[in-house]
């Protein structure tokens, strides 16, 4: 559902928009409703998960959080705020999650509000949110995600956003791309309301498409501004996206090649300072350099697969490489005459 | 490996690499010549399977591999197979591993990791169509890239044979077959294609799923989110005279974009000829056009998650192959929208429909977890009983009984006393050692007050690690409830729970003679942890040998502590001193003894390890009684009303940099974790001089006196000073049960320690008197 809104910008709209000028634009509003998640295949740019120890971080009109308690080795959960931990999670295989869909009475509303949880028991029990606040935008369908579990979902630069079908989000943002333009953004706490209106600042465009070299594909590459509050997904804009001037960087991302994989993150590159009216492209991705320590003691040389780093072409990292097992080769030359002494590998679970 | 960047002698290098190397690089292959061959495969669930073996020097083993043609992959092996293998040393050494098919052997330098837990689900659910021999990996094109390959899946083959000699001229093609000319980038094979009236683009040549796909964000920008974007022409075949196009993100990169990726039910229409070195592919098409109807009614479906249109595709396509699928994403979508428990029925009974006759009550138990989750009990009830019906014909006979257990809880949380008892008593018969049934029976014989039958059920579940605790406390409620009950003790758990856990007794008792023995009284100090392992290896095998050793030495000759630690998980039975004293004594972790504080050995391992680490601190333990000791001491306490009070006496050379200790320590103390030993013995509870690593040597003539008075209660309040302050410090959760220290297992210890070395210099080992609470009453005039 879209409301029109002609009130005065609510949640700091104006606060978003330094650079606008003139009459402001009308402020529109949708609402978002709660969606859990069974299986959850969404790229944050940095997931994280909270421990369980005090409880699950979700205001309620009973409290901030929802107790847990353990018994055993299995969790109890109490998922509707009424001080009583009824639900049971078994303890998990390693890298395995289980849901669990928590409803919680809501501060002055009649109606429950809804939250989704992935629980983890891997060394400890922690969550993490396993949900998104959906709704349209301008026909668009965008999905709020309470990425640093706090339980609320206006969390600008800490929280995360999806803007379409995709499954690669960004950090929530001041400013949407939206079916190819900016809008300003705002969201209540409880990310039932989120509220828009065309960004009039200055705009340039940062291309991060023309100049990367890759084998492989680019599922997801994030980017955020100097302060944080700006951040968009950039994966499938090949001619580049049209951004509110500024300062940027690449922040994480995921590089894919069927179902091998590998993460990204900023390393060593620099900002990008995208003008306003102008393109702004990065020349990343391939060739990629790696770099290594090692350490001899006595004839005997020791390479640790963590000792070993990848940089792209603007000093971006890479790591995480999946799966496993598909090691570079070493090789070990007598300085003087060149010959290939000892070839090593690491092994296949490195 | 551990070097660091830190190393003394760590330089560091740079190397030029291609991009993205390591997500494509190749193991190294070293494959025997080829030879062609005919190789049967077969579909299973919508993946193509080879039967073969794989073989290192060590061992061969029979097993089923997914070849996946698009798939930028050697040879990727589950875990458990390299393990049975051999394929790998702990240095990381690793042996070449051999594909054998028919007439063909490919040989892998080494193995890349594979996604084990979809590969255990798979074999689990398609055991019987895999003829009871797992899926352990995948072949991908990487090895399948030096060989001309044939797809000629009408008939059940795949063919490879080497690689064609180069054409001076391009052949025409043989009649009734279409030539495309190919790409190949990254090892994979791209087919030219053209779609949406002209448009060009390519896909990827794959066998690694049924449906054929198309970009997800291509069909959505086309208007076509459920992938009907008409004519896909690969040369003169119109692919979407033989698939439905099933929309998905499609993670490869194509110079001309990638459009999609072939799948196994296209190639089953045709006979597939690749010539990688020629450039070109060969169709041939086997089978006249047909798409499988519903399928793109299921894929719109899907894709709008309309639950409404799932429900309607299943009534108008119940057999369909996409059935389970579209049945268990309305079951989902039903849970979301909060329906009635009457409303969800429908949609379980799809499931159970489409599921394989044998796994229904796999497949309900999956259900049930999932309305669990979304904190619905009576869908789950509603799940489960639908499970039941299949239940005496699952593949897997303990499924039925999992379902009664979850059922028989999901009951008794219901208040629905008669129907979890009904529940709970089945379960109860299919697995009698579980410990959450037998807890659940206990809660509810206990509401019932038949506390005999309680009683029974506590002591079953108090000696599993998933109801250990709780089965403690329970027991701890019921037992002063029995007819003539006895206040619940160790001793009477230890009787009960005989036979039913793993223990170990010494073969006999030491006894003390001038040539095995002096004045020396040893200190064995072990360092455990109650969530080390579990109950075949880890903490169990260390606390086994405590058990023989308690048991062999008698308390004049060895003095004992236990301390756990909070790694890797912290239980109720750790203090601070033990953390405190493992850091002085450089113990690496919970897994270790130290025999008078400078001798060491391990303190885990497996069960069956137990009597070697017995024996291995034994022959220590014998070694240093016979070394004598120049100090002397007599040490003595009283319990009254919950106050320790008491003195140590010492007498001994001067020497610096010498510490007196002493500690209450408690005999057994209950506390059933991961390891699964119930009983913790000499644990140390509270260090009496206040410090954690004692006092300093400070006599007089000689001789030196440390009294001692704490309260009971003031150590417990400490220790759970200490939890709490580990459980902030880590996240992490500890159940406090067994903190009280009782005075009838208290035990003190005492021992002269050198701060230099950690040497135990003396040690000592006594009992403190116990006034019991009736015999103070008596005392009263």
């Amino acid at each position: 559902m879209i409301l029109l809104s002609c009130s005065a910008l609510a949640f700091g709209l104006t606060a978003v928009s330094p650079e606008s000028s003139g009459p402001l634009p009308a402020v529109v509003s949708a609402d978002l409703t709660f969606k859990p998640y069974k299986e959850w295949d969404i790229l944050l740019p940095n997931e994280q998960f909270a421990g369980v120890a005090e409880g699950i971080r979700l205001p309620h009109a009973g409290g901030d959080s929802l107790p847990v308690r353990l018994e055993g080795t299995v969790l109890w959960v109490d998922r509707d705020g009424d001080g009583k931990c009824e639900s049971k999670v078994e303890p998990l295989e390693r890298g395995k999650t289980a849901l669990l869909v928590l409803r919680v009475p809501a501060e002055g509303q009649e109606q429950d509000k809804s939250y989704a949880v992935r629980l983890s028991s891997e060394g400890k029990w922690t969550y993490s949110a396993s949900g998104a606040m959906v709704g349209e935008v301008e026909g668009t369908r965008v999905q709020l995600i309470d990425q640093n579990n706090n339980g609320r979902f206006d969390d600008i630069g800490q929280d995360a956003m999806i803007v379409g079908r995709g499954k690669s989000a960004s950090f929530l943002s001041e400013v949407a791309s939206i079916d190819g333009k900016l809008f300003s953004i705002s969201v209540d706490e409880s990310g039932q309301r989120i509220e828009y209106a065309p960004y009039s600042g200055p705009v340039g465009i940062l291309d991060l498409g023309s100049e990367m070299e890759s084998k492989a594909r680019m599922r997801s590459v994030v980017v955020t501004s100097e302060d944080g509050k700006r951040s968009f997904e950039v994966s499938r804009y090949n001619e580049g996206l049209s951004v509110p001037a500024g300062k940027y960087s690449v922040h994480s991302g995921r590089v894919v090649l069927g179902k091998s994989k590998a993460d990204l993150r900023q390393g060593r590159s620099e900002w990008i300072e995208v003008q306003e009216g102008e393109r702004t492209a990065l020349a990343w991705g391939g060739p990629v350099e790696a770099e290594f320590t090692y350490a001899r003691s006595g004839g005997e040389i020791t390479i640790g697969p963590r000792d070993i780093w990848y940089y792209g072409r603007s000093g971006e990292e890479y790591s995480n490489f999946m799966p496993l097992g598909s090691s570079p080769n070493f090789a070990i030359k007598d300085k003087q005459t060149g010959e290939v002494l000892v070839n090593a590998k690491f092994p296949g679970n490195c | 490996m551990t070097v660091t960047a830190q190393s003394v002698q760590a330089a560091t290098r740079k190397v030029a690499v291609f991009f993205f190397t390591w997500v494509v690089a190749a193991v190294g292959l070293a494959s025997a010549a080829p030879q062609g061959t005919r190789i049967p495969v077969s579909i299973v669930e919508g993946r193509l399977v080879v039967r073969c073996d794989v073989s290192t020097r060590f061992r061969r083993l029979p097993v089923n591999l997914f070849v996946d043609f698009e798939e930028t992959c050697g040879l990727q092996l589950h875990n458990q197979a390299a393990a049975g293998l051999r394929s790998e040393r702990s240095d990381g050494t690793a042996f070449p591993i051999t594909v054998h098919l028919p007439n063909l052997e490919l040989t892998v330098e080494r193995r890349e990791i594979g996604d084990d837990e979809a590969l255990d689900h798979f074999t689990r659910w398609n055991s019987i169509a895999l003829g009871e021999v797992s899926v352990v990996g995948t072949i991908g094109s990487k090895l399948l890239k030096d060989y001309h390959t044939i797809f000629d899946l009408d008939a059940g083959f795949i063919e490879l044979s080497p690689p064609r000699a180069a054409e001076e001229e391009p052949l025409d093609p043989p009649q009734g077959t279409t030539r495309l000319d190919i790409s190949i980038i990254n090892d994979l094979v791209w087919l030219p294609a053209r779609f949406d009236g002209g448009n060009t683009a390519a896909m990827v040549l794959g066998s690694g799923a049924f449906d054929t796909t198309v970009d997800s964000y291509l069909a959505e920008d086309l208007d076509r989110p459920a992938g009907d974007i008409g004519s896909v022409e690969l040369g003169d075949v119109d692919l979407s005279k033989f698939v439905h196009l099933r929309p998905r993100e499609v993670d490869y990169l194509h110079p001309d974009g990638a459009l999609g990726v072939i799948g196994l039910n296209f190639l089953e229409h045709f006979r597939v000829e690749v010539d990688r070195v020629n450039g070109y592919v060969l169709l041939e098409a086997m089978r006249a056009p047909r798409k499988v109807e519903g399928d793109l009614r299921y894929f719109e479906a899907m894709v709008d998650e309309d639950a409404d249109a799932l429900a309607a595709f299943l009534e108008a396509y119940p057999d369909h192959r996409l059935a389970l699928e579209a049945s268990q994403l309305l079951v989902t979508l039903r849970l979301i929208e909060e329906v009635s428990p009457e409303e969800i029925a429908p949609a379980l009974a799809w499931v159970d429909r489409a599921c394989p006759e044998d796994l229904r009550a796999t497949s309900a138990l999956e259900q049930m977890k999932l309305c669990g989750a979304f904190g619905l009990p009576n869908h789950l009830i509603a799940a489960g009983e639908l499970g039941l019906e299949g239940g005496r014909d699952d593949r897997y006979p303990d499924a039925v009984h999992e379902i009664h257990a979850r059922l028989g809880e999901v009951h008794l949380e219901l208040d629905e006393e008669k129907e979890a008892w009904r529940h709970l008593l089945a379960a109860a018969f299919g697995l009698p050692d579980d410990g959450t049934i037998n807890l659940n029976l206990g809660r509810l014989y206990e509401r019932q007050e038949r506390y005999r039958r309680a009683f029974s059920r506590y002591i079953q579940a108090a000696i599993r690690p998933d109801s250990g605790p709780q089965g403690v406390e329970g027991l701890s409620r019921v037992s002063e409830l029995l007819p003539g009950g006895e206040r619940l003790s160790v001793e009477l758990v230890e009787r009960m729970i005989a036979g039913k856990v793993r223990n170990f007794g010494a073969a006999s008792q030491f006894e003390a003679n001038e040539t095995n023995s002096g004045e020396r009284v040893v200190l064995v100090e072990f360092f455990t942890n109650s969530f080390l392992g579990n109950g075949s290896r880890g903490a169990i095998g260390g606390g086994l040998a405590h058990e023989g050793l308690v048991g062999h030495f008698p308390p004049e000759n060895v003095a004992f502590l236990s301390y756990h630690l909070p790694t890797p998980q912290p239980d109720p039975l750790i203090c601070e001193m033990g953390e405190i004293v493992a850091e002085r004594l450089n113990i690496e972790g919970p897994w270790v003894y130290a025999i008078d504080g400078t001798r060491r050995a391990t303190g885990a391992g497996k069960w069956s390890d137990a009597e070697g680490i017995y024996e291995g601190v034994r022959g220590q333990v014998m070694q240093r009684l016979q070394e004598s000791s120049e100090y002397e001491m007599q040490l003595e306490g009283r319990i009254e009303d919950g106050q320790l009070q008491g003195e140590l006496f010492v007498r001994g050379p001067e020497r610096s940099r010498t510490n007196v200790q002493v500690v209450l320590a408690e005999k057994h103390v209950l506390f059933p974790g991961k390891s699964e030993i119930v009983v913790h013995r000499m644990l140390a509870r509270a260090p009496l001089t206040g410090e954690a690593l004692g006092i300093e040597w400070d006599p007089t003539d000689g001789e030196m006196r440390v009294p001692f008075d704490i309260s009971l209660a003031s150590v417990r309040e400490e220790n759970e000073r200490y939890i709490d302050e580990v459980c902030a410090d880590s996240g992490a959760i500890v159940r406090k049960l067994s903190m009280d220290v009782n005075p009838e297992q208290a035990c003190l210890v005492a021992f002269v320690r050198s701060r230099s070395t950690g040497a135990v210099l003396q040690a000592i080992q006594v009992d403190p008197e116990v006034i019991l609470a009736e015999e103070i009453e008596e005392e009263r005039p």
